[in-house]
């Protein structure tokens, strides 16, 4: 959907301010055209350069809610949405916009996490999940390894190694991330997402160049492309994919790459918990990047109605 | 040891086969012979080295569908019937993250682990008395009802909740509804829909499991004993842990503290571990009454290569494997030596130009031979190996064995230390050397592998797509630069895939990381400095002690390479040791080697401190380099650019 059709009126807008200057863009072009019950923005406690200043100034001067928390903590962001989000005295229906352009995967794992165990008394949350495309900036040629291959909290539930691991990969095009995760985990089979080039041919290419290794010794038919301008074509075929393996398997998604496509992993997962997401990241190593916005948005409409979740894009 | 080629690449791991596939294609070898024994066993070995194949052989499916297919003299018989109890990386950090959440609250933490464990177990448990009756037809009337019969047993004293269908299938089930109970009250809990405070937990959460097992197999026993089920199954059960070391720490601790030390037990223990137990976090090093003593309590079976006799069965193994695995492929039987050739021959790869001017027929060592060619040739272009010839009383230039005896104890022991040095070497500098041809034939391709089925098998199958059956119905053979490209392939990507371990990166508290990866690139540098750079020396260095100055930190990441078979632990005596990983011998893993330019030789040993001087205990990281050793280089390792 696109943000003119976004309700007029918004309970609350949560944005975040970090080095990347896109993370001020899709307010941009929302405070002209709807109107927000209350604005919240969530700050990172490190990284304080490039664009940052900047955004938080942005941020400030259209009265946004400010908060500083930890990138890597679930808990944190979890307690502050405990704490500023209330929607006792609002109508049955709850309407949030959420930018996680410049959220970590913790963060916005933390957003879903929080309303998915939210008393709704009847009510129906519709969360408005929008990103802002970046200009392609290419991968650094030399990255760290991975730091951290974990679950992430809220989309990992506890299980008896019975059955063998099934690891699926939404590519990025980061060096060394998606490689040799199958070996770490010991997973029995792979799949492979990649966004095709409809959407950024030097985008595509980056990703197919930088995973070369990991493709070529991925069966074809356990590599899916999908376009990232239509992520639900991208919902369908990861919840066909997952429903036809979890008798067998113990499904671990991995996403690496896209903003978009990590997001509906984690919606995959909630609506079944024998699904994990992992975060696989090199944390705080990462190099900073400033990625300035390309003027393309996507917007994803996930209603909660415990205990079913829906998405549309 | 098994192979499944479902997917391109695969990392060959047995616990992606069924016992029916493990039995297939398992080779028995001397680890196996040890491991069946009627003792309490630590079969200890890095990641890939072949520990799952055999605990999953110890189950009487495997056994069965091996024994199926085997003449009578080669049949296989234990005084055990094993239960295979498996783990895995995805449950370990499932658990080590929950308990991290909870970190407040360590008994709900510890409850909602054992409640998990023991419901695997048990889950493992009654999974193995199916197989036992499933695999003995019984006639199906006396089959229902001697079901019927233990399952009512089972159903009891597992306390499962009730009405429940008195079958196998659902007691498993009953048992794999618990794994949903504990998510459940979790879920609750984060959703603050419960506190911790008023939870009731159901008595598994609580129990001891050995007890229970026990009474379980008392049962099972009791009701089939007469028949054919147990007729001609031995009395003993064996539990059968895989990869103890990722198991949560209290299961660790009940196993090899408490459990090998009890002999009232009507079961077995069978654990596999790491080359090392950690023995700092399993022990309180103040009762020392509380470890249980090696060849007293549990025997202990090294599954890698760490001496002359480990060797020898290795490549023993390997052939057979690979012979096995090509009459597979091609239905033909083959001599590897025809298609890999001879590791002794790859040394001329070095010395080709030189095979021109040599003669054929001089004895090796001796005037015209290629051995005395380079020799020579290396005493011209490096000073140190004149010096050390001219020491020894050879003439450089005409580098003969003086005796008889020399020809052992210098010539063939420096052979190749000097073709090495000859090979990497030019008057003044380096030649750079981007593939190194040094690495072919058999035994070579089994050394590299060093003890580790999964690294062979995945050596197997990047040389498959070069063999092809010619029109005798021969398998050509593979040119020996064409095999080391192969092997430096598959020891890059086993170095990248160190390297990019999660465990293998540790945060530093100025906010940077040391990686593993970083540590072993220092070590092989050093050794390739000591055996080609440096002055010349008979016993350059290939391995190091870990001494008490190394931090803390390089320790831990050490600890992880052991684990991940980067490097080998040499010449091992002792296993649980307050010592833990200090004062032994260690070398890189041989897989490495050819990343690093190292011949497959096991050399001197210095401690690791010398090697590390930046990373010392309290000294912290040392910003300077250390400086060069040999002046006459001063761009030490340009070799590779």
């Amino acid at each position: 959907m696109s943000i003119e059709e976004l309700p007029d009126n918004l309970d609350y807008i949560i944005c975040a301010t970090g080095y990347e200057s896109r993370c001020t863009y899709a307010f941009g072009q929302l405070a002209s055209k709807k109107q927000f019950s209350k604005k919240i923005c969530v700050g990172f406690n490190d990284n304080k350069v490039l664009a940052r200043e900047k955004s938080d100034l942005y941020f400030r001067e259209n009265k946004f809610e400010e908060h500083i928390i930890d990138s890597s903590s679930a808990h944190e962001i979890f307690n502050l949405l405990k704490g500023v989000i209330d929607i006792s005295n609002l109508t049955n229906e709850v309407n949030i916009a959420i930018d996680y352009s410049s959220m970590t995967k913790v963060w916005y794992a933390g957003v879903l996490n929080y309303f998915k165990t939210l008393e709704l008394n009847g009510k129906v949350i519709n969360l408005f999940f929008i990103y802002s495309f970046s200009e392609f900036t290419p991968p650094a040629t030399s990255g760290p390894y991975n730091a951290y291959v974990d679950p992430i909290e809220g989309f990992s539930n506890l299980t008896i190694p019975e059955r063998p691991t099934a690891l699926i990969i939404g590519l990025g095009y980061e060096k060394k991330r998606a490689f040799s995760l199958k070996e770490y985990l010991d997973a029995e089979v792979i799949y492979l997402f990649i966004a095709d080039n409809s959407f950024s041919q030097e985008y595509y290419d980056a990703v197919i160049k930088e995973n070369k290794v990991l493709i070529q010794h991925t069966p074809s038919e356990n590599i899916f492309y999908y376009p990232l301008n239509d992520i639900t074509y991208a919902e369908m075929i990861l919840t066909n994919l997952c429903e036809s393996l979890l008798n067998n398997y113990r499904i671990v998604l991995a996403p690496c790459g896209p903003k978009p496509f990590t997001l509906i992993n984690f919606v995959v997962s909630l609506n079944n918990n024998d699904i994990d997401v992992w975060r696989v990241s090199a944390g705080s190593l990462n190099p900073p990047v400033d990625k300035k916005a390309n003027n393309g948005i996507l917007v994803s409409k996930i209603e909660i109605i415990n205990p079913i979740n829906s998405m549309s894009t | 040891m098994n192979i499944k080629f479902k997917y391109k690449y695969d990392t060959f791991n047995a616990r992606y086969l069924s016992f029916e596939e493990v039995a297939k294609s398992f080779i028995t070898n001397n680890v196996f012979e040890q491991l069946i024994a009627n003792n309490n066993t630590l079969l200890m070995g890095p990641r890939g080295c072949g520990k799952t194949t055999l605990l999953k052989m110890l189950t009487p499916k495997a056994i069965h569908h091996y024994n199926e297919r085997k003449p009578s003299s080669e049949k296989i018989f234990f005084p055990f019937i094993g239960i295979y109890i498996p783990a895995d990386i995805q449950w370990e950090k499932q658990l080590s993250n929950f308990s991290k959440r909870f970190i407040d609250t360590p008994e709900f933490s510890q409850k909602i682990s054992r409640g998990l464990v023991n419901t695997h177990i048990l889950i493992s448990l009654v999974n193995t008395f199916y197989d036992l009756v499933k695999q003995n037809s019984l006639e199906e009337k006396i089959n229902l009802i001697k079901e019927y019969e233990v399952c009512d047993l089972l159903a009891e004293y597992l306390k499962l909740k009730k009405p429940i269908s008195l079958t196998f299938y659902s007691i498993i089930i009953a048992l794999k509804s618990r794994v949903i109970e504990i998510n459940t009250i979790i879920n609750k809990i984060d959703g603050g829909q419960e506190t911790i405070s008023d939870l009731k937990f159901d008595d598994y959460f609580f129990e001891e499991i050995f007890p229970t097992v026990s009474v379980c197999c008392d049962a099972f026993k009791k009701v089939y004993e007469d028949d054919q089920v147990l007729k001609n199954q031995p009395s003993r059960w064996a539990l059968c842990f895989d990869e103890l070391e990722i198991a949560p720490k209290w299961l660790q601790k009940e196993l090899i503290v408490y459990s090998l030390r009890n002999e009232e037990q009507n079961f077995l223990l069978k654990l596999t571990t790491t080359p090392l137990i950690d023995s700092d976090n399993l022990f309180d090093l103040h009762k020392s009454t509380e470890k249980p003593s090696q060849n007293e309590d549990y025997k202990v079976i090294r599954n890698w290569v760490f001496n002359q006799e480990s060797s020898r069965s290795w490549e023993i193994f390997c052939k057979a494997l690979f012979v096995s695995l090509l009459y597979r492929e091609f239905n033909v039987k083959t001599d590897l030596e025809k298609i890999f050739g001879k590791t002794t021959s790859n040394l001329n790869i070095a010395t080709a130009p030189l095979n021109f001017i040599s003669n054929k027929n001089a004895k090796p060592y001796y005037e015209g031979s290629v051995e005395w060619i380079i020799f020579k040739t290396l005493a011209e272009k490096d000073a140190s190996f004149y010096k050390f010839l001219d020491k020894k009383q050879i003439t450089p230039f005409n580098p003969v064995p003086p005796s008889k005896d020399s020809e052992d104890s210098i010539f063939r022991k420096i052979k190749p230390i000097v073709y090495s040095r000859h090979y990497f070497r030019r008057v003044g500098g380096l030649r750079s050397r981007k593939v190194n041809d040094l690495y072919s034939g058999i035994p070579l391709l089994f050394e590299i592998c060093d003890g580790n089925p999964r690294t062979l098998l995945n050596l197997f199958e990047s040389i498959l797509p070069k063999l092809k059956k010619d029109q005798k119905g021969r398998i050509n053979s593979i040119n020996l630069s064409e095999q080391s490209r192969i092997i430096k392939n598959v020891s890059e990507l086993k170095l990248e895939s160190i390297k990019n371990n999660p465990s293998s990166n540790m945060a530093l508290e100025d906010g940077k990381r040391i990686g593993l990866g970083e540590i072993l690139d220092k070590i092989g540098k050093f050794f390739f400095e000591s055996l080609v750079i440096n002055e010349f020396n008979m016993d350059p260095i290939g391995s190091f002690f870990i001494d008490k100055n190394i931090d803390d930190r390089i320790v831990g990441l050490l600890k992880i390479g052991l684990n991940l078979g980067a490097i080998q632990y040499i010449n091992p005596k002792q296993d649980i040791t307050d010592e833990d990983i200090y004062n032994k011998q260690y070398r890189l893993s041989f897989s490495l080697y050819p990343h690093y330019n190292l011949p497959i030789r096991e050399y001197s040993v210095i401690n690791l401190s010398k090697i590390l001087p930046e990373y010392l205990k309290d000294k912290g990281r040392i910003k300077n380099k250390p400086k060069s050793i040999r002046p006459d280089f001063p761009k030490l390792f340009d070799y590779d650019e």
